[in-house]
């Protein structure tokens, strides 16, 4: 029992010193980022932005679990570049501000794939949450990072324009949202120190 | 005959006549109640059959002015100097309004930022960028025209009524009738 118990205590020593080995930094979103996304109207790309978000990055050197890209998005600062569309896209068919003023992603984890490393998450809008895989290239830069990725989304799987607007000819189904964070230097985060 | 002679319309002018009146008519129709729709597919479905009627006349009004060059315009019949000015001017104003119409619609569309899809079809380039003060004067510009043209559309009718009715001339029939009248 007594070995049994110094080897969980040394395993746990291990742990924390790995934990603190990766602890992730934090980085925090600078001006010059992006939130981006195009959908097809009428046979025509449009795009729009969530010029309003917040988000939450963390990021070790190996990806590992303990990173998190945690995003609150805040629907009511949507812009298409068309009053009429956005005035649409706050309306019960599509965002229902009204009930659902935020969408949100979070990652639940980091892997490796042939393609490199991917994030699953779970993006919640309106009250539909779907787990995603999530590409990304994250760089370091001199003065912090950038984080790119491109995801596409099919606007069905969260409710948006059921009923009759599912009809594809006004509006397709499959809209891409493309993120552009521009990070500031990391600290080190202190949850994990 | 295809063409018009010194007493009647050729039956390129009647037909280009005739499907203008009912695509611009029913353009009116489906503009007045397109806007007061409450937001829905059937909305948006409407106002797309709207745009595309609409570069339809934009496209007649085009062909009816070049066959227009290519043929003689009957002679006026029984009217006084000054009712066949006001005529020419009223007909002025219908021509005017079979481009402006579509054309403001077009430029309005664009500054508002939507697609311009033809019968769902093929789309059109935008003509500017979507801008909201642009978006305001473009709508100024088509809703004016609609006045326009119902005002010429009101006064046309007026004048062929009065031809039918109290001149009792060929006026209104020749622009209906196949055979030879007069």
């Amino acid at each position: 029992m007594k070995r049994r118990a110094m080897a969980l205590a040394g395993l746990s020593l291990m742990w924390m010193g790995w934990v603190s080995a990766a602890a992730p930094k934090t980085y925090t979103v600078q001006s010059g980022s992006s939130l981006t996304f195009q959908g097809t109207q009428q046979g025509e790309k449009f795009s729009g932005a969530f010029k309003n978000f917040d988000a939450t990055i963390k990021m070790d050197d190996s990806a590992s679990n303990a990173s998190l890209f945690d995003v609150t998005i805040h629907l009511k600062s949507t812009d298409s570049k068309n009053a009429e569309r956005d005035a649409a896209l706050m309306s019960a068919s599509w965002f229902d501000v009204a009930h659902h003023p935020d969408a949100h992603f979070k990652t639940v984890g980091f892997r490796s794939t042939p393609q490199g490393t991917v994030a699953d998450a779970d993006l919640t809008i309106r009250d539909k949450t779907k787990r995603i895989v999530f590409p990304y290239v994250f760089k370091k830069t001199p003065t912090g990072a950038t984080l790119d990725a491109t995801v596409r989304l099919n606007r069905l799987d969260y409710g948006l324009g059921a009923g009759e607007w599912a009809d594809d000819s006004m509006v397709g189904h499959a809209v891409d949202v493309l993120v552009h964070l521009t990070l500031s230097s990391p600290s080190a985060d202190p949850a994990h120190r | 005959m295809l063409r018009s002679s010194a007493t009647r319309w050729g039956i390129v002018t009647r037909l280009l006549h005739w499907s203008m009146a009912i695509l611009m008519i029913g353009l009116l129709w489906l503009g007045f109640t397109m806007v007061a729709m409450p937001l829905s597919l059937v909305k948006m479905k409407t106002y797309a059959l709207h745009k595309s009627l609409g570069v339809t006349v934009l496209l007649l009004a085009l062909l009816r002015v070049l066959w227009r060059q290519t043929e003689r315009t009957p002679e006026a019949l029984s009217a006084s100097v000054w009712q066949r000015r006001l005529a020419t001017l009223v007909q002025g104003a219908l021509y005017a309004a079979m481009v402006v119409l579509p054309l403001s619609g077009w430029w309005y569309n664009s500054a508002a930022g939507f697609p311009l899809q033809v019968f769902g079809w093929f789309n059109l380039p935008h003509l500017v960028e979507a801008d909201p003060a642009m978006k305001s004067l473009a709508h100024a510009l088509h809703v004016g025209a609609v006045w326009v043209l119902i005002g010429a559309l009101a006064a046309h009718v007026a004048g062929a009524l009065k031809h039918h009715f109290i001149d009792r001339d060929d006026t209104f029939k020749r622009m209906i009738h196949m055979r030879r009248v007069g």
